[in-house]
């Protein structure tokens, strides 16, 4: 069965010769599966999210690639018809759920809204009704008063149930969720990241979560795909590459994440992060890495299949540090 | 070099206006709070927003003062417009470090007079002196010299933080307010901040009280963790024994959140307004254990064993599920 979504050798940049924000990266993610996308900020994450939606913001564009949807070619729709697959086929939750509600609209019209644009239903009694199930659907309480009310009244948990539901309200087979629960308390999050696996598996819709918070992506996302200087640098099963990262980059992550079994010590990754085009040739995490020799400072390092459903664009992968391989 | 910080039974309230034709109401962002934190350790504080956590690290550093209650530091009283000697003497004992390292830095000023001017205000030394200990201090957070006469924008978000680091320790206090230090920091660059916030408690015996809703983070740094909920210390001892058997069940479900893996069962609704505390335990509305007497009676915070307290009339009982 081919998967239902199939991204191939993406690039975006300003112009055919500006630097590569996005260089190159390929996906698939079968249906009702969750794919977590980790990386730092400027890895390019949220811009591959942006593309698949084709809503990059101006001034860039999708250079080279493919993305297929249920073996729908997107680069090639139309503006009109791509609007018909945004909301439909495909939703996207962002993470401040305020910029995606309009506060001069009641609830019930905004969800409304969906079902009269992708389901051409008409009257307002039967958007609302609609908008009571939906809004049920991610247990908001008494969802009957609700509908009536304005997003200021709602509470940050509360308007981001809102916005996942106005984005699966007409059962995506994709949601892409980007840092949905950065800007909520940490018990509101959970219920938050539960709702959206429970509607998950209920509907096998496949999700896309964005995020810099590794255990999330531990706990709720089948596979992971690290990103590092627009580039994917690792990509597998969730829970061997937490148990044993090949990339340099994926094990320094893993090391600087606090836990609460209070290690005293955390791992660092030297430096920053590089800005996009300052990396000429080689490896982009070279200058960063423990293991790096001259090799990884030269062409182009691509992703290498690992087995078992295991890619890493590493010269050396698994490879630590002497000190660690002593220890 | 270091402090050791009391804060007894304090509380605070706001006046608020929910809309601008409403009666004006109160708001109590801090309901008789009582924490110390000894010299030379960390006091985490954990806590949702609009649970205080906030309002408690103005208070202590002299910003505002408490309705009631009573703040000090090494035995001398803190609180906002102190006579001129003994306010310039809380300034010399504690810095904040805040969350926003862009916000925080004048974008007008080099690195080198950033971190130089408490100095200056301070009249401590000669420039050649004061052009020294900024040398040095660059050099104790870990930035290079030659970053001393760049500009906030040409800095990233980690050496930004370095910067307002090494600003606070300037006048060489002995008590830093972190405040959410390093939840605008990237990943990579989160850890190397915490292990050096670390290294200079290490090194210069610093009082360290630590904001944060990361729960990891916290546990991360801290040798002490307070779990403030809706303006009230719920639970409260040292890092392992509220990390490993916390007897709240409020801590219970903030470590569940934070633990890949954990199995707590996720707590329902949100945390209700302060505008409208609820009656008996503040907790009680979101409690899967909750008995008749949570919602009457406000449980007294008490002694677990040693130094580990909880505000909850299941504690005992809690022990089991912990264990």
């Amino acid at each position: 069965m081919s998967p239902l979504l199939h991204v191939e050798t993406l690039r975006i940049a300003a112009g055919p010769h500006a630097p590569a924000l996005v260089d190159g990266i390929s996906l698939e993610l079968d249906r009702g599966k969750a794919l977590g996308l980790v990386g730092e900020s400027g890895a390019g994450k949220t811009l591959a999210c942006l593309a698949l939606l084709r809503l990059l913001p101006e001034g860039l564009h999708i250079q080279d690639g493919r993305i297929r949807l249920d073996g729908q070619e997107l680069t090639a729709l139309t503006d009109t018809e791509m609007r018909r697959l945004r909301g439909g086929r495909i939703g996207m939750v962002l993470q401040n759920p305020l910029s995606s509600l309009n506060p001069l609209m009641r609830i019930g019209d905004q969800i409304g809204e969906a079902f009269a644009v992708h389901r051409g239903v008409r009257w307002r009694t039967a958007l609302w009704k609609l908008a009571v199930e939906a809004l049920r659907a991610v247990r908001i309480p008494t969802p009957e008063q609700r509908v009536s009310a304005y997003a200021h009244q709602f509470s940050g948990g509360m308007r981001q149930r809102v916005a996942i539901t106005m984005n699966i309200a007409c059962a995506p087979d994709l949601l892409i969720a980007d840092e949905p629960t950065t800007a909520l308390d940490a018990t509101i999050r959970l219920q938050v990241l539960r709702l959206l696996g429970d509607i998950r598996r209920e509907r096998r819709m496949a999700l896309i979560l964005v995020t810099h918070d590794l255990p999330m992506v531990a706990r709720f996302c089948d596979d992971v795909a690290v990103m590092y200087a627009g580039r994917i640098v690792e990509r597998g099963p969730v829970e061997a590459i937490f148990a044993n990262p090949a990339h340099p980059y994926t094990r320094g992550l893993i090391g600087a994440t606090p836990r609460l079994d209070g290690r005293r010590r955390l791992a660092t990754i030297a430096g920053q992060p590089p800005s996009p085009g300052s990396i000429a040739s080689g490896c982009a995490f070279a200058s960063r890495c423990d293991v790096a020799d001259a090799g990884c400072r030269q062409g182009r390092i691509d992703l290498l299949d690992l087995g078992e459903q295991r890619a890493a664009a590493c010269r050396k992968p698994f490879a630590r540090p002497p000190a660690e391989a002593a220890a | 070099m270091s402090a050791r910080i009391h804060i007894e039974a304090v509380s605070k309230t706001y006046p608020v206006r929910t809309s601008l034709f409403s009666r004006r109401r109160e708001l109590a962002a801090l309901r008789g709070v009582s924490l110390r934190i000894e010299a030379g350790t960390t006091l985490g504080l954990v806590g949702e927003s609009g649970s205080g956590k906030s309002t408690l690290a103005r208070l202590v550093m002299g910003a505002e003062n408490a309705d009631a209650g009573k703040i000090s530091i090494d035995g001398r009283d803190v609180r906002a417009g102190l006579p001129r000697a003994a306010d310039a003497w809380l300034r010399r004992t504690l810095q904040p470090v805040l969350q926003d390292p862009y916000g925080a830095l004048n974008p007008r000023m080099t690195v080198a007079e950033t971190v130089g001017e408490p100095l200056h205000i301070q009249r401590q030394g000669s420039r050649a002196e004061i052009a020294a200990r900024v040398r040095e201090l660059l050099e104790l957070v870990g930035l290079s010299a030659a970053l001393a006469t760049s500009l906030p924008v040409a800095l990233s978000g980690g050496q930004r933080q370095r910067v307002a680091i090494a600003r606070a320790l300037s006048i060489s206090p002995r008590v830093l307010i972190l405040d959410e230090p390093v939840s605008a920091l990237d990943m990579s660059v989160q850890a190397q901040v915490i292990n050096l916030l670390q290294d200079l408690q290490d090194r210069l015996g610093l009082t360290y009280l630590l904001i944060s809703h990361d729960l990891a983070v916290v546990a991360h740094l801290s040798t002490h963790i307070a779990v403030l909920y809706l303006g009230q210390v719920v639970e409260a001892g040292d890092r392992n024994a509220v990390i490993r058997t916390p007897r709240h069940p409020y801590t219970r479900s903030l470590i569940a959140a934070a633990e890949p893996g954990g199995e707590v069962e996720a707590i329902q609704g949100e945390m209700p307004s302060p505008l409208a505390p609820p009656s008996g335990c503040p907790f009680h509305p979101r409690c899967p254990q909750a008995v008749s007497e949570c919602r009457s009676t406000p449980p007294a915070l008490r002694r677990i064993s040693g130094t580990h307290l909880a505000a909850c009339h299941l504690a005992d009982s809690a022990q089991e599920t912990a264990a």
